[in-house]
């Protein structure tokens, strides 16, 4: 047993801050607040920006090869792990490693639309003039279907989370907030983490990119 | 973690949770969705099918309000805040607050319709076209009698007469330029010969009138024949008051297929020939010195029901 950091810090603030957004986002278009709500939806673009870089540029954990396995692999592991005969320790697991695509797809898709969308009372999101009102009528209804779309999936994620923390005993909350884990056995090869300054790079060009839409 | 039969035990009975808490969390989707229950039940042959019908006073006066002022953002095309106001059976169904909308006291369509227009919540929203009292009253008079979608207007017989709308068809300029083409040279060609003779009864109309004012010294049978073999099928009106023309001329009038108003003071006609003007199949008015009608020829044209007017010369 031995205790292995296995998030960067910036992984970390991105999923909580995340999660922050899309509650702030449905919290605020409940109650009518259409500007908080794009401020929110703006956050959100620089997250998603930033992550993309990061599982690119990222620590070792963070990046698209780390996590993305061939399909019949994460099914295969799913299926195991479901019978407790499989068990993921570094990183995203198989399974996981899509969930996170599809997520970031659908999240990604929420925003692209709600760029695109209007409220028919004066409001509009940053790149709805650049299509026909009908059209942005459109995104409108596909931003509100989509948003059902991306609760299904936080439900699936909560499911497959709590299943790793009540059922294998493996706490990925605690360690999506401290970054560390226990591990029976440390990876032959050590984790590379980028430096912090890269990731403070990286925030500022989404951030930027996503002031620059606004 | 091991697959120990107690622990796939635990892990079955995890998944069992979810899959109830899936469900749970579905019924309550559909709940939330009252037109898919409603039609469900319907396609069951549960319930009548709800819609309001043909004569009731919801579709004849409550209908139109909403149609004016609401369905701009509550119907299947954007349902705001998931609410249609696009007919009774939408009405129904309620929005995201699942508010009873139906209902006489505290009615929620009521309430943000009656909040000061620049009210955050006030619908239609600022800046729209905003209903009168009279409108709402209207509405709240129909709640207050329990909402129906069956009675009819006789059953409101304290409701304010249905105002009449006067609407304006659209005028369709391709039609006219379409029924104007065929003589559009020849009338063209006329007005540039004689300025101020020639023109179409309105912008809408391919008819024309022919006034003679300008040119009637001029004005005689030969003329007459020329304007008639070139537009005379679209005159309509025809003012040859004091002009040179003469009873020869009848015969031409008599093939002006359009003419419904013909204007000859000033113009000696006989007896006779007014008889055979008479005849004309679609002339509608005809004005004419006094001094050549008599008694026999004001009966012939009241019975071709053709107003005769009589004018006095002097
Ligand atoms: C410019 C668009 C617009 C027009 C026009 C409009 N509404 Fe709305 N309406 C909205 C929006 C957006 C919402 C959702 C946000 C909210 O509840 O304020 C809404 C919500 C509502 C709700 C609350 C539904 C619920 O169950 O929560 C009611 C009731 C309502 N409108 C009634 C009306 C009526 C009645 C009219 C016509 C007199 C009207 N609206 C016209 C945009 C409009
Ligand atoms: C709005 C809801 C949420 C969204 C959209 C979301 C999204 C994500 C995403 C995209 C990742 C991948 C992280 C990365 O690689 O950068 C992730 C991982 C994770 N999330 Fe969430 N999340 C949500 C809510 C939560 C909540 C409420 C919890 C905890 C209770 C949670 C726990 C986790 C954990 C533990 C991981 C790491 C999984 C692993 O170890 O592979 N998430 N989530
Ligand atoms: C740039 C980002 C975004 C912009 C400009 C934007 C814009 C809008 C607009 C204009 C509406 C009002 C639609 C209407 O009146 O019917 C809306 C509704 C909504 N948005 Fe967004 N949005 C953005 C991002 C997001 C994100 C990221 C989420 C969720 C994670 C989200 C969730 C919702 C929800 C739940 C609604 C309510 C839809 C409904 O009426 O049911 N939005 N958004």
């Amino acid at each position: 047993m031995k205790t292995l950091k296995i998030w960067d810090s910036a992984t970390r603030i991105f999923h909580w801050a995340l999660v922050i957004n899309i509650v702030a986002a449905w919290y605020t278009i409940e109650n009518r607040l259409i500007e908080l709500h794009e401020i929110a939806g703006h956050c959100l673009i620089g997250l998603l920006v930033f992550r993309l870089i990061w599982a690119i540029l990222g620590s070792r954990t963070s990046r698209f090869t780390h996590f993305v396995v061939q399909p019949f692999a994460a099914l295969r592991y799913l299926n195991k792990s479901i019978r407790l005969q499989a068990h993921h320790q570094v990183g995203h697991n198989p399974a996981g490693g899509w969930m996170v695509i599809v997520m970031m797809c659908v999240l990604g898709f929420q925003v692209f639309s709600g760029l695109l969308s209007n409220d028919d009372l004066g409001f509009s999101g940053a790149l709805s003039d650049h299509v026909s009102k009908a059209l942005s009528d459109t995104f409108t209804q596909l931003h509100r279907y989509s948003f059902n779309a991306l609760v299904t999936l936080i439900w699936l994620h909560l499911v497959a989370v709590f299943f790793y923390v009540l059922i294998k005993k493996d706490n990925l909350i605690k360690a999506m907030f401290t970054g560390k884990k226990t591990v029976e056995q440390a990876p032959v090869k050590p984790l590379y983490f980028a430096p912090t300054s890269l990731a403070l790079l990286c925030g500022l060009i989404a951030g930027a990119f996503s002031y620059w839409l606004f | 973690m091991n697959n120990t039969p107690q622990n796939t035990e635990k892990a079955k009975r995890y998944f069992i949770i979810v899959g109830l808490l899936s469900v749970l969390w579905l019924v309550l989707f559909v709940r939330s969705q009252p037109h898919w229950i409603q039609h469900i039940k319907e396609d069951l042959g549960l319930t009548p099918v709800l819609q309001a019908s043909d004569d009731s006073f919801y579709n004849s006066r409550i209908d139109p309000i909403f149609e004016k002022y609401c369905v701009a953002c509550h119907d299947s095309n954007k349902a705001k805040g998931h609410l249609r106001l696009d007919s009774f059976r939408q009405l129904n169904f309620s929005g995201r607050s699942e508010a009873d909308l139906r209902q006489a006291d505290h009615n929620l369509l009521i309430e943000r319709m009656m909040l000061p227009e620049t009210d955050r919540l006030a619908m239609p929203p600022y800046g729209r076209d905003r209903q009168t009292e009279e409108e709402l009253a209207l509405i709240k008079l129909w709640l207050t009698k329990g909402s129906s979608g069956t009675l009819t207007e006789a059953d409101f017989p304290e409701a304010p007469a249905k105002a009449k709308v006067i609407t304006f068809t659209e005028i369709n300029w391709h039609t006219i330029e379409q029924n104007r083409k065929p003589y559009e040279q020849q009338v063209h060609q006329l007005q540039n010969q004689y300025p101020f003779v020639l023109q179409y009864q309105a912008r809408t109309s391919n008819l024309l009138i022919v006034n003679s004012f300008a040119i009637k010294a001029r004005f005689d049978d030969q003329l007459l024949t020329q304007f008639n073999n070139a537009v005379g099928p679209i005159i309509a009106e025809l003012d040859l008051s004091n002009t040179k023309i003469s009873s020869d001329s009848i015969t031409t009038l008599l093939t002006m297929s359009q003419l419904s108003t013909l204007k000859i003071p000033g113009v000696e006609v006989e007896n006779k020939q007014l008889i055979k003007l008479a005849q004309h199949p679609t002339l509608k008015t005809l004005l004419v010195d006094e001094q050549w009608v008599d008694e026999h020829i004001e009966n012939i044209y009241t019975q071709q029901s053709i107003e005769l007017i009589k004018v006095k010369q002097g």
